[in-house]
């Protein structure tokens, strides 16, 4: 039994599962950015969701080489830190290069001449690159955890506010399009959100026009705050995150009883909004906005139509004019502009970033021309031995005085 | 023609020269060749960076929109690395045999949309911009003169006496490596710092938008062929063809896939 688990052991962490899972990943990935359907607005073909392929990198295909990937680089990373401590020590592994004795020549005085340092018998070069593939196999374990937590615990919704609408982004209706993972919070953030003012087309110096958003929000145990928000940077609301969306429209607003009441209008066509709705006595009604020029003309859409359909019936509302919605009277007060926003709830992110800083740490290691040496003692005609992580065969070159010379056996890590 | 079209092409001419000299000097042998090629093509940085200061002035942001714009930094970035790189390792001066034609080619593909000039999107206007186009262009840049060792290194293999103004074989072999795992740690700086700004602007730190996952899929490509030197001891001729692999993998990242894919970095390279 125990044979079984060494040998299940070994296959983990061999080098040829680390190199045909890469592939497999490399090669999956390369295909699966290339497929069409994975771009935004189009939709997999049918052929294509009976494989479970229609979001590629959500499938079962895609997560299975992820685990495999983890799986190995884990059972890697276990040996890698003894031999990176062996090293730091200054125990040479078997592979290390054995330099001849040349007299008159000093291997110190030439291992002093590339970067080595430090007290012989024991000398060192970029001592701290010893860790780089250590840290860096570690990186990528702890991203791959962290972008796993990080999406069980975080959620995310979209929700659209007309100029001067206020809305609890937990009551029913206002959050749509929620993505929740796993272990993340059931409702949406329990934050009342102002729009106090909106801009779709706003030019900031040397910068393409914009949306801009003045938001004003309130959360219990918080005091009242507001900010201006455009597209470059969210804004933190305790541990909620708001960012400007691209989606804007028309909206109808209209006072019934004291209390405002805001309708929001879609696209369709390029110079006609609308929306259907249901009264409050169950009546069908569609609410019609048609502009002089087109929805999105940066310059403003020109003279508006407003239109209250009940059925075949059109009626025409001047601002200001009464009508009667769910039996009761109630009067145009105008027509603003709604924005789009996204709210993110980013639990975890923070192991997110210890996976980036630690991959990007061991990188920068990596590069580092790391080695140890051990020389013989003074007096003893015994070989001087040398560990490079880089350019093995050219230092025996160098000190053998020829340009090439047998490669160097590399250690297996 | 323009002040900024002036300096272009001032700075192009030179680089042509560069060319020119380099190919005389390894060709035959002509040491006052290699001089006047270094020569033109430290002086080509000047007229070059004048001209992309003057269109940023002229456009009111870095030179990270557009081909023109995109492509000439680019250049800029590679003459400038290879010098940095000469300098530092004496002996990779005659890469410039390698280098300069592809840096003068760069500034014909560049100069196809030199009259395109467009104003950036609000997203663009994040510290994260700085780090993650900057490492992009260090990264191409690395990538090449990789290549350029390895490339070097294949042809003093077929034939020891080639190339007599390089360095041995052994030593362009450590050299291409050396300059993969920069190229590597700048991608790596790259697509980290997309993602820091992409969380900062959207939210979101991965979209699987059809560039960032061409370059994950270069970087993994890269990590394969590390894997295959560290683990399996791959040294060589192997090496150096691997080394063109990941190259391959980077040219189609960094200027092919803006091009034919809608993604939300089409602006870099078509200007939309």
């Amino acid at each position: 039994m125990r044979d079984a688990w060494v040998s299940l052991g070994a296959r983990l962490r061999s080098a040829a599962l680390a190199r045909a899972v890469l592939i497999y990943l490399a090669a999956y990935i390369a295909v699966g950015a290339w497929l069409p359907w994975v771009r935004a607005g189009s939709v997999a073909p049918a052929w294509a969701a009976s494989f479970g392929l229609a979001a590629p990198f959500r499938s079962p295909a895609f997560l299975g080489g992820m685990a495999l990937l983890w799986i190995n680089a884990f059972a890697c990373t276990l040996g890698k830190r003894r031999r990176a401590l062996a090293l730091w020590r200054g125990e040479l592994p078997p592979s290390a290069l054995a330099l001849a004795p040349r007299p008159p020549l000093s291997p110190e005085a030439f291992l002093r001449a590339r970067g080595f340092v430090g007290r012989a018998p024991l000398l060192y070069r970029a001592r701290l690159g010893v860790w780089s593939a250590y840290l860096l196999h570690v990186g990528v374990l702890v991203l791959m955890a962290g972008v796993v937590a990080q999406q069980a615990l975080s959620d995310s919704g979209t929700f659209a506010l007309s100029e001067g609408e206020s809305a609890r982004l937990d009551a029913p209706a206002v959050a749509f399009g929620q993505a929740r993972g796993l272990f993340a919070a059931t409702t949406a953030p329990a934050l009342e959100v102002t729009l106090v003012s909106f801009d779709p087309y706003v030019r900031q110096a040397g910068y393409k026009a914009d949306r801009r958003s003045v938001l004003a929000w309130r959360a219990e145990g918080l005091p009242a705050q507001q900010a201006t928000l455009d597209r470059a940077a969210g804004v933190s609301v305790g541990d909620v995150e708001i960012f400007q969306a691209i989606p804007t429209g028309l909206s109808v607003n209209f006072a019934q009883r004291e209390v405002r009441h805001t309708v929001h209008l879609r696209e369709a066509g390029p110079r006609l909004a609308t929306a259907e709705i249901t009264d409050p006595t169950g009546v069908a009604l569609t609410w019609q906005v048609e502009t002089e020029h087109d929805l999105d003309a940066a310059s403003g859409t020109g003279a508006m139509r407003v239109s209250l359909w009940h059925g075949p019936t059109r009626q025409d509302l001047a601002l200001g004019a009464t009508f009667t919605f769910g039996g009761d009277e109630a009067r145009l007060l105008g027509v603003t502009r709604w924005a789009g926003f996204t709210y993110d709830r980013s639990h975890g992110m923070a192991l997110v970033l210890a996976g980036f800083l630690l991959v990007l740490l061991g990188s920068a290691l990596l590069v580092l021309p790391s080695g140890v040496a051990r020389l013989a003692r003074p007096g003893e005609s015994a070989d001087t031995y040398v560990y490079v992580r880089q350019g093995g065969e050219a230092l025996r070159a160098a000190w053998v005085g020829q340009a090439t010379s047998a490669p160097v056996r590399k250690e297996p890590t | 023609m323009s002040n900024e079209s002036a300096w272009f092409w001032a700075a192009t001419t030179l680089y042509a020269l560069s060319v020119v000299g380099f190919v005389v000097w390894v060709g035959f042998r002509r040491e006052g060749a290699a001089r006047l090629a270094g020569l033109a093509a430290v002086c080509g940085l000047v007229p070059h960076a004048v001209s992309l200061g003057l269109r940023w002035a002229a456009v009111g942001h870095g030179p990270y929109s557009t081909r023109y714009e995109v492509v000439s930094a680019n250049a800029l970035l590679l003459v400038l690395v290879y010098l940095a790189s000469a300098r530092f390792a004496r002996g990779l001066r005659a890469l410039g045999v390698f280098v300069m034609p592809v840096a003068f080619l760069m500034m014909g593909f560049a100069v196809m949309t030199f009259e395109l000039k467009s104003d950036v999107p609000i997203i663009f206007k994040s510290y994260w911009l700085w780090l993650h186009i900057g490492f992009a262009k260090l990264f191409a840049a690395t990538i090449v003169l990789a290549a350029a060792c390895a490339g070097a290194y294949l042809v003093k293999q077929r034939r020891a006496e080639a190339l007599p103004q390089l360095p041995p074989p052994a030593r362009l072999e450590l050299l291409a490596h050396q300059l993969m795992l920069v190229s590597f740690l700048f991608l790596g700086v790259m697509i980290v710092a997309g993602a820091l700004w992409a969380r900062q602007s959207w939210g979101r730190y991965w979209a699987w938008d059809p560039i960032e996952t061409s370059a994950l899929c270069t970087w993994i490509v890269m990590g394969v062929v590390l894997h295959f030197r560290a683990l399996h001891g791959w040294s060589g001729k192997r090496m150096a063809y691997l080394t063109f692999v990941a190259l391959a993998f980077s040219l189609v990242t960094a200027y092919v896939v803006a091009m034919i894919v809608p993604t939300i970095h089409n602006s870099y390279l078509v200007g939309q």
